[in-house]
């Protein structure tokens, strides 16, 4: 799930790993509760220093994004909202599916169905 | 500690092996040659117009003479001294030759015990070829039937060991200070060799002739041969009491260099 | 934080010739720090004056607290130290296994499961004799009869050179492995990408002299490469800042290697009407090659 950082890129190790994690959470790879690998384990799949995992793990914890259970581990954090980005864009794709289907019965083009979205949206940024 | 003996041994084994063959090697050739030889001075002292040596009568009537005479007061001697220096060659400064000396140096041994375990080595080896000698002289004078005195022999070989600890002493100090590897070896083998072996032959003629220069004290070949028949009285205790002041000496000299490099 | 290796002013001299110039070095419990420097550039005299194969000209050194100039604690030292030297030549007269056997014995604390893992990852056969191995494998086995010896410290000289970059990894990773549980670990390389890889501190040393002693995380947060182009020509002695460790010129072009300061030196760089300037990051090896290439 880790790929291994490029050491000489201008960003450092710890930012890179940091982001990893991030996007891993992100897109589903790790998800709330979920144990991170333990440092030894991870710094010698990656091969990169100990203290380096460390920090990573440590600032991630810091910025709300896993907690340090003593003696267990880094989990992510549970208290976050449960469902991802995808898992949102999902549901919100299947609603739209739904709704453009029951206008297009009730006789609207596909053309008019845009508009009137667009004239929403649009709408929408007018009445802020 | 035993790996240390263990590692100066495979590297000397050979050597030690190759010194058992050659002192078995002159001390067979040394007995076959017996009865010949006392057959030619028998025929030389009947004979009015032959050579007349002054020990031919002792050669002739005592074994015991003729196997101090040929081997520990010449031959054996001499080669017991050659594979003696040889078993000393070694150590780190060779060791910075074939590249093993950081590995050697960074391993919790100091350097003296590097030395010390290398020394006691050529010493046990040095030992072992003398009593390796005195086993083929038992076995081959048995073969000839002749009689001798191994007591006799055994105080012998004590004083060419004892006397002797100064050429490996000495020997060890040369290779330390002569740079190169196999260069250092010749260098310290010509540089001991030739006064060993000229003050050798030159102070035996000498005595043959009664006469006593006074670089006489520096024959150490004669220390290490004492005289043919040992006893209190006439063991050389006072050379070989010097010889070893020297070794010591030359232990201390060799110990200072050592602990004073820079590898 | 425990400090591990410590020396003070260490200098040494081979007659006119100033291999290590005052050098004050501190490295700390638990970190892997590498040493970086050309050739020549006096890393194995240093190396070799903290293991008493080397007698310093001047100034002093322990390691975990014991003297390296006494020559009773400098054996202390190599009892808990374990040292790979930049010539991995063994004796090559002895096998795998007897070498193994043979260097076991002076370490109470050898790890044997370690032995018998890299036995097999390095395949190293017990039974070939060391002067047949290829250069490699003298080299893996060099460096298992280091990495075996349950020492705290390992101090490597130049650990992966010759090998290829499968045996390399692994190497890196097994110093990995050993730093996580707990081992320091200093070891000097001309490989740039591993030690910005697997170092947490890092030194470098040129012609003597320490010219960088400082967290690898610090080096490339502060570390900057900054260009500005200028509509007119500019002098070089415009620049003299703290921070500014090279400038060079080229016109109206100006390129800087900035060590910290960098807010200072832009603002700087936009009073003397810059028209435009980029602040890049900039690799441990372009650090490497200005600061042994800025001193003259």
């Amino acid at each position: 799930m880790f790929r291994k950082p490029n050491p000489s890129s201008g960003v450092p190790i710890y930012v890179q790993l940091k982001e990893q994690v991030r996007h891993a959470i992100e897109t589903g790879g790790l998800t709330a509760g979920d144990q991170l690998p333990g440092i030894r384990s991870l710094a010698e799949t990656l091969v990169i220093n100990p203290n380096t995992v460390i920090k990573v793990y440590r600032e991630l914890e810091q910025e709300g994004v896993l907690e340090i259970r003593h003696g267990l581990g880094a989990f992510v954090i549970s208290r976050r909202r449960s469902r991802s980005r995808a898992e949102e864009m999902r549901d919100a794709q299947q609603l739209v599916h739904e709704f453009v289907d029951t206008l297009k019965k009730q006789g609207l083009e596909e053309g008019e169905i845009r508009r009137l979205f667009e004239a929403e949206i649009a709408g929408e940024f007018q009445r802020r | 500690m035993s790996m240390l003996l263990y590692k100066a041994w495979i590297e000397t084994r050979v050597r030690f092996f190759t010194g058992l063959v050659a002192a078995a090697i002159v001390c067979i050739f040394y007995m076959e040659q017996h009865a010949w030889l006392v057959g030619m001075w028998t025929a030389e002292l009947q004979n009015p117009h032959g050579y007349h040596m002054k020990w031919m009568p002792l050669g002739i009537h005592e074994y015991g003479w003729y196997l101090w005479h040929y081997l520990y007061d010449n031959y054996l001697q001499q080669v017991w001294a050659l594979f003696a220096i040889l078993f000393a060659f070694g150590g780190l400064i060779r060791e910075r030759n074939g590249g093993t000396v950081l590995f050697s140096l960074g391993l919790p041994v100091s350097r003296r015990r590097w030395l010390f375990t290398r020394l006691a080595v050529a010493l046990l080896e040095s030992i072992g070829l003398s009593l390796f000698a005195v086993l083929v002289i038992v076995i081959g004078s048995a073969a000839i039937h002749q009689a001798y005195s191994l007591s006799q022999m055994l105080l012998h070989t004590a004083l060419m060991v004892v006397a002797g600890v100064f050429m490996i002493a000495c020997g060890n100090l040369c290779y330390t200070l002569f740079p190169g590897n196999y260069l250092g070896l010749i260098l310290t083998l010509v540089l001991l060799g030739v006064p060993y072996l000229w003050l050798q032959t030159y102070m035996q003629h000498m005595r043959y002739l009664g006469r006593t220069p006074w670089f006489g004290h520096l024959d150490f070949a004669h220390t290490m041969a004492g005289p043919w028949q040992i006893s209190w009285s006439t063991a050389p205790w006072m050379a070989v009491l010097f010889t070893w002041t020297l070794t010591a000496f030359l232990l201390v000299a060799t110990v200072a260099h050592g602990d004073r490099l820079d590898y | 934080m425990a400090t591990v290796i410590e020396t003070l002013e260490l200098t040494k001299n081979y007659g006119k010739h100033q291999a290590v110039r005052s050098v004050n070095l501190s490295v700390q419990a638990g970190s892997v720090c590498a040493f970086l420097g050309q050739n020549g550039a006096g890393k194995s005299s240093t190396i070799k004056m903290l293991l008493g194969m080397i007698h310093p000209t001047s100034g002093i050194g322990s390691i975990l607290g014991y003297r390296i100039d006494k020559e009773r604690e400098s054996l202390l030292i190599r009892q808990k130290v374990a040292f790979v030297a930049e010539d991995k030549r063994l004796y090559d007269y002895m096998s795998v296994g007897q070498i193994i056997h043979f260097t076991k014995s002076f370490f109470p604390k050898w790890n044997h499961a370690l032995e018998a893992r890299l036995l097999e990852q390095f395949e190293l056969p017990p039974e070939r004799k060391i002067r047949q191995l290829s250069k490699g494998m003298r080299t893996k086995l060099a460096l298992l009869l280091g990495f075996a010896r349950g020492c705290e410290l390992l101090i490597l000289d130049e650990p992966t050179e010759g090998l290829d970059p499968v045996a390399i990894e692994d190497v890196l990773q097994i110093v990995v492995s050993l730093a996580a549980q707990g081992t320091t670990i200093f070891f000097s390389s001309h490989q740039i990408a591993e030690v910005e890889q697997v170092a947490d501190h890092v030194l470098m040393i040129d012609r003597g002299k320490l010219v960088l002693d400082a967290p690898m995380d610090r080096v490339k947060e502060q570390y900057r490469h900054i260009q500005a182009v200028f509509p007119e020509p500019v002098e070089e002695r415009d620049f003299r800042l703290p921070g500014i460790e090279k400038v060079s010129v080229a016109g109206r072009t100006v390129s800087f290697v900035a060590s910290h300061n960098v807010d200072s030196i832009v603002e700087h760089v936009r009073m003397l009407h810059a028209g435009s300037i980029d602040v890049l990051p900039i690799s441990l090896k372009e650090i490497f090659l200005e600061k042994v290439r800025a001193r003259s």
